[in-house]
């Protein structure tokens, strides 16, 4: 009766998105398959930010090596600086004094306040809240202000050093973040009224780029994305470092039947939630910030790593931040190994994407915050 | 489980499976070399036993000691939040060539992405796994050697572009 | 002849008809319409910073205003270095703009402006803009690429769901009024807003927002396909200016249509009329009207990029959910509403 050859063609679309699109927020390569707007199936290919930064952390010396730890990725320099200082000192057992432990959770507390800001923007720029996108880049420039006065760069800090810190803070810095703090908090309930609570952006957001919590369990995936789906991992509070045993940190979790579990929707709160725990940490740290040395070893000390190694772990702002350190005794680092919270989000993406539309693409990938520049290396 | 009745455990599954045991550094982290036939094994039973469960490849590098590739994994477990760390190593018997060794992706899918890297930059071939063959994603194509071994040297120039020469920093 | 060329009797003697509605048309653009978008783009430029909390344009000439003519030098000097533009999508693209721009002999500036001044007036002007979203459609289509194929007829589908209520609240309004024709429409409001049809009864204001929303679906989002391809593709300078300037007429076109036939259009106090009158005439009554009507117009537009600068945007499907399922069942109450309303003033 019919004859198949005057059927409309419906074998799936291919769109190679990428490795520079606009929807992306960092060079990648995906092959999505389509059956009209709804993806059926996605691969990624990564590799574009490549660099080498563990080569380079073999050939450079050991205290040149916390500028290349910053390259990791730019938006959460902090941590990976953090990491590596961590695991030097465990091997040498270098003794940090309190108040640059302090100085430590300052620093990584407004790293991480400026990564989710940076997300939150992201996110508002892939639903088109280009109003909201804008406020809060400027608020977040205030948090970029506050490193820029501690360390002399926005985003690169390079600041803390074996033993401790680099310098100590400024006089009147501690105000000035206190203050930047209670700005940040009360602009939080702008952007409650001007994007969370609204129908719109609630409309973009929820049950769009569903993840799992046994997606996130298979895919090791760790931070805001895990917390969104009800699992929690938080380094911060199971395996305190770095002075964060003396600081009380409420994680913000996604409570188990929430309707938008897992959605990019719950991504989003969870990371304002975490901006709001941060405030409180920083306050927190500022309140219990002893007088004291900011670093255990002058600038003019040899460093000497003896043999050993060291496995640390971190909380960054996209999760759990591990660094692997093996040193043979000599000037160079032997190994440095960074296992990185994005790459969880990249294994997990192929099996996120199918079944979204295409138009929620750059939502989704705004809502997992993938770092490319740390899972490329 | 406490770590004196998981290798008893281990003992009796895969009888001369676990080579040494020491620790990860100044951790408190256990540290048990794995004989190389014995890491999938091995993975498998720390994964499936109900109290042991350990679940999350957390961590996988690879370094190079002298002649010969280390690969170090950090598992986790998400029930009790306990940590192991198993090792196991391989010769690269040929300067050069490609190292063979046991895939743990069966296991732990979450491996992939790590024995991805490691086979790109080390030059090694992760075995009866499910990680596809691809081409190299992280290296330009036509990249020659695997950078992150010892004995690599950086050629003068790739695809045309001249290498800057190997400085070492006097910081 | 037109009511302008009375100024200039003598061109009836030497142009035919035809050649006059084109001059018409061509001063009407040069001189009127691409001046006033260029105002709009400078003004859009610096509501949307405002709201953004950011500066805008501020650099070339006093707070700015000449941005556009330096952006406009800038973009004319582009070429595509990568690739030829292909044939197809090209031809498509200039079809399109045709296509829009002939409005432009349709719409009624003023009293005496109207170039073409037919009984069907406001349905030819809807018929023209659901042909160039046919063309747009082409536009993605002729590419040959699952893309273009994808953007084409999503954009098409976001154009039939958005005009459906958009032609029923032109019925309602035409029943108001009582005919499609631009002066009959026109003459029904006064220049006071309680005699404007938006407010004349409840199901008017309904049909006038409805009207506006359909407008965003039926003709806003052209730009998505000249993002994609005029600016990867074949993006030579004329043609980024091309693209952009249509994508402002759209929203003007828009937003005229919705002051004439809601807004009361270009009627005048009648002091103003009598003192425009004694200034000079006719022509300076035209332009007044001209600019009631341009004022109006460009307090509209500036709502629409007040709310598309500070609300986020919907889906495409959520759009044509929104037009079909909330726009569709609203126009047609308004127009079954002003059925009642017109049934019950001719019984009386």
């Amino acid at each position: 009766m019919f004859d198949s050859s005057e059927w409309l063609n419906t074998d799936l679309n291919t769109f190679e998105i990428g490795p520079y699109d606009y929807r992306l927020q960092a060079p990648m390569k995906l092959s999505l398959k389509a059956d009209g707007e709804l993806i059926v199936s996605a691969a990624i290919e990564t590799g574009f930010l490549h660099k080498g930064v563990e080569k380079a952390l073999e050939i450079q010396k050991w205290r040149a090596s916390i500028a290349y730890a910053d390259r990791l990725d730019s938006s959460a320099a902090v941590f990976a600086e953090l990491a590596l200082c961590l695991g030097v000192e465990e091997i040498i057992m270098l003794p940090v004094p309190p108040r640059a432990q302090k100085i430590r959770i300052i620093l990584s507390e407004l790293n991480r306040i400026s990564s989710h800001l940076a997300c939150v923007a992201a996110v508002a720029r892939s639903t088109g809240a280009l109003a909201v996108m804008h406020h809060v880049l400027r608020d977040r420039e205030q948090v970029l202000d506050l490193l820029e006065l501690v360390s002399g760069a926005r985003f690169s800090p390079n600041f803390l050093r074996f033993g401790g810190v680099k310098e100590d803070v400024s006089d009147g810095f501690i105000e000035k973040m206190i203050e930047t703090c209670e700005t940040i908090l009360i602009r939080l309930k702008e952007y409650d009224k001007t994007l969370i609570f609204s129908d719109t952006f609630i409309g973009r957001a929820k049950k769009v780029g569903l993840i799992e919590k046994k997606l996130a369990n298979e895919t090791g995936m760790t931070g805001p994305n895990a917390k969104a789906t009800g699992l929690m991992y938080d380094v911060r509070s199971s395996s305190p470092y770095s002075g964060y045993a003396d600081i009380d940190i409420n994680v913000p979790l996604a409570p188990a039947g929430h309707e938008h579990l897992g959605d990019a929707y719950a991504r989003i709160l969870i990371r304002i939630q975490e901006i709001a725990t941060s405030i409180d940490i920083l306050k927190q740290a500022a309140e219990k910030m002893p007088i004291g040395d900011f670093c255990s070893k002058k600038p003019e000390d040899e460093i000497i790593v003896p043999r050993g190694e060291a496995y640390i772990r971190v909380e960054s702002s996209r999760g759990l931040l591990g660094c692997h350190v093996v040193s043979d005794g000599g000037p160079t680092p032997a190994r440095i190994q960074f296992r990185t919270p994005s790459m969880a989000g990249v294994m997990a993406l192929p099996k996120v994407l199918p079944g979204n539309k295409l138009d929620d693409l750059s939502v989704i990938l705004s809502s997992m915050d993938l770092g490319m520049s740390e899972v490329d290396k | 489980m406490d770590k004196k009745t998981l290798l008893s455990k281990l003992n009796e599954v895969v009888p001369g499976a676990v080579l040494r045991k020491q620790r990860m550094g100044r951790s408190e982290m256990v540290c048990l070399w794995i004989e190389t036939k014995s890491i999938q094994r091995v993975a498998e039973i720390i994964k499936q036993d109900n109290e042991i469960s350990l679940d999350w490849l957390e961590n996988l590098s690879a370094m190079q000691i002298g002649e010969a590739l280390v690969f170090t994994y950090v598992v986790s477990s998400w029930k009790f939040g306990s940590t192991l760390i198993l090792r196991g190593s391989a010769d690269i018997n040929v300067s050069g060539g490609i190292v063979s060794f046991p895939s743990v992706t069966k296991t732990w899918p979450m491996a992939i992405a790590f024995e991805s890297e490691i086979e790109e930059l080390f030059g090694v071939s992760f075995q009866d796994g499910t990680l596809h063959k691809k081409e190299k994603s992280l290296l330009l194509h036509g990249w020659v050697g695997f950078p992150l071994r010892k004995d690599y040297v950086f050629p003068k120039q790739v695809l045309g572009i001249s290498h800057c020469q190997q400085v070492t920093s006097n910081v | 002849m037109t009511p302008w060329t009375s100024f200039f009797p003598w061109v009836n003697d030497y142009f035919p008809s035809w050649v006059q509605s084109f001059f018409g048309v061509f001063i009407a653009t040069l001189l009127v319409i691409v001046p006033l978008l260029t105002i709009f783009v400078y003004l859009s430029r610096k509501i949307s910073a405002d709201i953004h909390a950011r500066i805008g344009p501020a650099v070339v000439g006093p707070a700015g205003m000449f941005q556009p003519v330096a952006d406009l030098l800038k973009i004319l000097q582009r070429h595509t270095v990568v690739k030829e533009a292909p044939l197809a999508p090209l031809i498509w693209f200039y079809l399109r703009w045709m296509i829009f721009f002939s409005t432009i002999a349709i719409i009624p500036l003023g009293f005496a402006a109207s170039i073409f001044n037919s009984e069907l007036g406001i349905l030819f002007f809807f018929w023209i803009v659901l042909a160039a979203m046919l063309a747009t459609m082409f536009v993605g289509i002729s590419h040959g690429s699952a893309q273009g194929w994808f953007l084409g007829m999503q954009i098409w589908a976001q154009a039939v769901a958005g005009a459906f209520p958009a032609s029923v609240t032109i019925v309602c309004a035409a029943l108001h009024s009582g005919s499609f024709q631009w002066t009959m429409v026109v003459d029904q409001q006064g220049f006071s807003p309680l005699y404007w049809s938006a407010f004349s009864n409840p199901f008017q204001f309904i049909s006038f927002l409805v009207f506006l929303s359909s407008g965003v679906a039926l003709v806003g989002l052209s730009n998505i396909l000249d993002g994609v391809f005029v600016y990867n593709d074949y993006g030579k300078g004329m043609r980024i200016i091309l693209s952009k300037l249509l994508y402002c007429y759209s929203i003007f076109l828009w937003s005229i249509m919705a002051v004439i036939l809601y807004l009361g259009a270009w009627n005048l106090p009648p002091r103003l009329i009598s003192a425009a009158t004694y200034i000079g005439g006719n022509p300076a009554v035209n332009i007044t009207q001209l600019g009631c009507l341009f004022i109006k117009c460009f307090f509209l537009m500036l709502v629409m990029v007040f709310l598309n600068n500070a609300l986020p945007r919907r889906r495409s499907d959520q759009i044509t959910y929104y037009c079909w399922r909330i726009l569709g069942p609203l126009s047609l109450l308004a127009l079954f509403g002003e059925g009642v309303i017109n049934i019950g003033g001719m019984l009386k």
